[in-house]
């Protein structure tokens, strides 16, 4: 008995978003994805636009590495365990 | 509960924190290299501002831009694919992302043609040019040596529901190797 | 020994096949020993020593979907195999640091030798160069890794209840990186040597001919990164191993030392490899990083050098300040003084380490609106350095004081790094550092940091944890004559140089005016004598670990973990994890308990 629940145990650290169904998790891939081409295309277009574009791009820079930060990697995942 | 023996109360010791430990891991050593990308990223403003040549191939780096993209969310497909898993579609998505892997690295080998002839090592812009790219090119050879590692794995049988870190861990380290190019395209591009 | 040999000859096989690519990839013409030629032999053999080693049985077979294989016997000839147990790791690190403090050592004395004569009587200027470079390169790893990779793989894992660190493998990785560099840097003198020090400044580290500069850099490489894994493994181990009960709050100090070294060797390293990387690229890309002429310059350098390195010196007495904090509580029999205050002193220290580096730089020719903020801010880090000395004084105060070797070297390390710290504020100070600039008062300045601070808590802790690691005592009167001798002939050696340096003495340089010649006459003729003590060390442990008296499992009826298994410890350390129950640090308290150790019953998640 003790077995089945360290290893359901072991499951939920293995797999971070466990539980969250294949269908919900290819909808978020697809809407991060759709967002990172949007912001890129405005990058491209404010550098090809503007003169001095280092500060308005800046926030799009970071906001695509948010993106990817959170909805890629999961980082707030590491945060949210705690200790044991 | 009754008398454990040592070897079961070692490696369910093991089972208990080597999850945590993995992951853990992964990320401190992201952050180590943040910390390298970061030298590099700061000794080319250092180094020539944000001053970049006229004849930079804008519309070939905008498309490796966008083939690190579709990369990426293969990856992503891959790992949700395998944690729920569905096997084939796993490998379908590694294998594409292997495919935007190996594009990217031969547009970088082909800009590299150009730019030793417009901007060489020896110019200010070239050196930092051709560090950042060759140190972020060298991250994309890896992460395609890992993917191709689980691919491997993975067409063996390996990986699973619950046992999907492997993956999930070489997946975390290609989105990385993206998250790096969000602040080198600018960087080197369009600032 | 098998897999040893197939590391050396897969090593220089890897050599010889990434050497002979290059060449031909660089139109087979010019030596085979040339600046790329020797670049790639070294990556591809450094791979091919890893894969030999154990690379490919633990790894590598994994990666085709084979069953990795075992490590082999239990017998002597684990400590030359790539072994995953985290105590054999720690005796490979401590017995590699000593031999190359042994040869960094004799490196100093042949220096001292050439400067007890104001000429250059003894070996050419290039020569010392390379001598004193080579002399730099070998202790700052020494510093850098001698405590942190002996006693923090060795101890770590016991002091928090652990069977072993977080990643095994990886652990035994960051030691079988070091013999390549080892290779690496001794054989440079075969192409010419290096003689930009250890800090490998350009543009003399760009422009010198010998090639030996090539492999410093990929040896020191291949160094950060065995000193990235390490640091990696012991963060890790200490956020997710610690036994049930083992709070934040509950940790050995030297763990929190440890740990805190860990997060700067983490971070801070990649900029060493960085720079590094910069000047390899110079040298053999033609890429302009350091060229003035192109656009480049050599303060970038200075500045992600000692973005790096200043951090690092945190890196090498950090360690040291938790081993010797350690040893006073034991020894003093006293609960250790203001535990919390010394974990928030450490961590300060890590956060203030990276915003300090440009007071190496007063005299570069930085912007002068940077002197101010980086003078304050330096002068910021001696007040947690304070809280750990108070700490340190605090615990002895009104303690039943057990003078024994260890204590002697940890109160020897109190006076020794005050003097050390003291004269830090001289050169953090903007005014008297332009005038102190490198002279020979920074060099005792820094010996005193780094012996007195680093080397000290290395000899300190060999002393102290030698019972546990080899299961025999070592000899307590010539241990305790070998501590006074460091602690006493350090200052002989080094106070003298504070007096040659204001008067003008350069550092790094074979010649200085011929009237500091008697003064220099006195400092070598100790430092003979202190080097030679060191033989005294080595042959006192050298014979004790192998005829020395049986030790007990507890000799020093110390409190902590690591005392509570027997000497030396078994393959897994403990039969059952260890459930703690109180502070470390509770002596004199009636009935107080660190952990209670069962050896039947159910295990904790």
């Amino acid at each position: 008995m003790a077995d089945t629940s360290e290893r359901q145990r072991f499951d939920e650290l293995t797999t971070e978003i466990h539980g969250r169904p294949l269908g919900q998790r290819l909808r978020i891939g697809l809407l991060v994805m759709v967002a990172l081409a949007v912001l890129t295309l405005v990058e491209y277009a404010i550098a090809v636009e503007v003169e001095h574009p280092l500060l308005p791009l800046l926030p799009f820079a970071a906001l695509k590495f948010v993106l990817i930060l959170e909805y890629f990697m999961h980082f707030s995942a590491v945060l949210g365990k705690g200790d044991h | 509960m009754a008398a454990v023996t040592l070897e079961a109360a070692h490696s369910r010791a093991e089972l208990l924190h080597q999850p945590r430990s993995n992951k853990l891991g992964l990320w401190i050593f992201m952050a180590s290299e943040t910390f390298l990308f970061s030298a590099l990223i700061s000794a080319r403003f250092i180094t020539s501002g944000v001053q970049k040549p006229e004849d930079l191939n804008q519309a070939l780096a905008f498309g490796l831009t966008c083939v690190l993209l579709v990369s990426s969310i293969s990856a992503y497909l891959a790992e949700a694919f395998i944690a729920t898993g569905h096997r084939r579609a796993f490998l379908a998505a590694t294998r594409v992302t292997i495919v935007f892997g190996l594009i990217f690295i031969g547009g970088v080998m082909f800009e590299w043609r150009e730019a030793l002839h417009n901007f060489p090592p020896g110019t200010i812009y070239g050196t930092a040019f051709f560090s950042l790219i060759g140190l972020h090119a060298f991250h994309v050879l890896t992460g395609v040596l890992g993917l191709a590692v689980v691919l491997n794995l993975g067409a063996l049988g390996h990986f699973g529901p619950s046992n999907s870190w492997p993956v999930e861990g070489v997946v975390k380290y290609w989105h990385f190797v993206d998250l790096m190019w969000v602040i080198i395209y600018p960087a080197l591009y369009l600032f | 020994m098998r897999p040893l040999f197939r590391a050396i000859k897969w090593g220089i096989g890897g050599y010889l096949l990434g050497a002979v690519a290059a060449w031909v990839m660089a139109g087979a013409s010019g030596p085979l020993n040339g600046p790329i030629e020797v670049t790639v032999g070294f990556i591809a053999g450094l791979i091919g020593w890893i894969f030999g080693i154990g690379g490919w049985n633990n790894w590598g077979r994994e990666w085709f979907g084979l069953p990795p294989k075992d490590d082999g016997k239990d017998d002597w000839r684990r400590y030359f195999r790539f072994n995953t147990d985290h105590k054999v790791v720690g005796v490979q690190y401590l017995v590699a640091f000593i031999a190359v403090m042994g040869i960094g050592g004799i490196m100093a004395m042949l220096m001292r030798l050439e400067l007890a004569r104001a000429g250059t009587d003894f070996m050419s200027e290039e020569t010392y160069n390379k001598v004193m470079s080579m002399h730099g390169i070998l202790m700052v790893a020494v510093a850098v890794a001698g405590i942190l990779g002996s006693f923090g793989n060795y101890l770590i894992p016991l002091m928090i209840g652990a069977q072993d660190m977080a990643f095994p493998r990886l652990n035994a990785l960051s030691f079988w990186l070091i013999p390549p560099v080892a290779v690496a840097l001794l054989s440079a003198p075969l192409l010419g040597s290096f003689e930009a020090g250890w800090t490998a400044y350009p543009p003399l580290s760009v422009l010198a001919p010998g090639d030996g500069q090539l492999l410093f850099n990929m040896g020191v490489i291949a160094f950060g990164l065995s000193s990235i894994l390490g640091g990696l493994n012991i963060l890790t181990t200490v956020t997710t191993m610690r036994a049930p009960g083992m709070t934040w709050g509950r940790l050995p100090i030297f763990v929190w030392a440890g740990f805190s070294a860990s997060l700067i060797s983490v971070l801070f390293t990649q900029y060493f490899a960085a720079t590094l990387v910069m000047i390899q690229l110079d040298r053999i890309a033609g890429t302009a990083f350091f060229d003035a002429k192109a656009g480049g310059g050599t303060l970038l350098y200075e500045h992600l050098f000692w973005f790096y390195s200043h951090p690092a010196v945190y890196i090498m007495v950090l360690p040291a300040f938790g081993v010797s904090l350690e040893i006073i509580t034991h020894f003093s029999r006293k609960p250790l003084f203001a535990y919390k205050a010394v974990v928030g002193a450490f961590l300060t220290i890590v956060g203030l380490s990276g915003i300090v580096w440009a007071h190496h730089m007063f005299t570069s020719g930085m912007a002068n609106y940077f002197h101010a903020p980086f003078m304050a801010l330096t002068e910021a880090i001696s007040i947690p350095t304070g809280v750990v000395f108070l700490a340190a004084i605090g615990t002895m105060w009104k303690g039943r004081i057990w003078f024994t070797a260890p204590m002697i070297m940890a109160t020897g390390w109190v006076f020794n790094f005050m003097i050390g710290g003291i004269t830090g504020i001289f050169h953090a100070d903007v005014a008297t550092d332009l005038q102190l600039h490198d002279t020979y008062f920074v060099v005792a300045h820094f010996h005193f940091t780094i012996i007195g601070g680093s080397i000290m808590g290395l000899l300190g802790g060999t002393f102290y944890w030698f019972p546990k690691i080899t299961g025999r005592m070592y000899n307590e009167r010539l241990g305790k004559i070998f501590a006074l001798w460091v602690t006493i002939g350090l200052n002989v050696v080094f106070l003298p140089m504070f007096w040659v340096g204001v008067n003008g003495m350069n550092r790094r340089v074979a010649v200085y005016p011929a009237d500091l010649q008697r003064v220099n006459e006195f400092i070598s003729a100790a430092a003979f004598l202190l080097g030679a003590g060191f033989l005294l060390f080595i042959g006192n442990l050298l014979w004790s670990a192998v005829k020395g008296p049986k030790a007990s499992d507890n000799p020093w009826n110390a409190s902590t973990l690591e005392w509570s298994v027997s000497s030396p410890p078994p393959h897994h350390n403990f039969p059952l994890l260890p459930e703690v129950v109180g502070h470390p640090y509770e002596y004199g308290r009636p009935g107080a308990r660190h952990a209670v150790l069962s050896t039947t019953g159910a295990t904790h998640g």
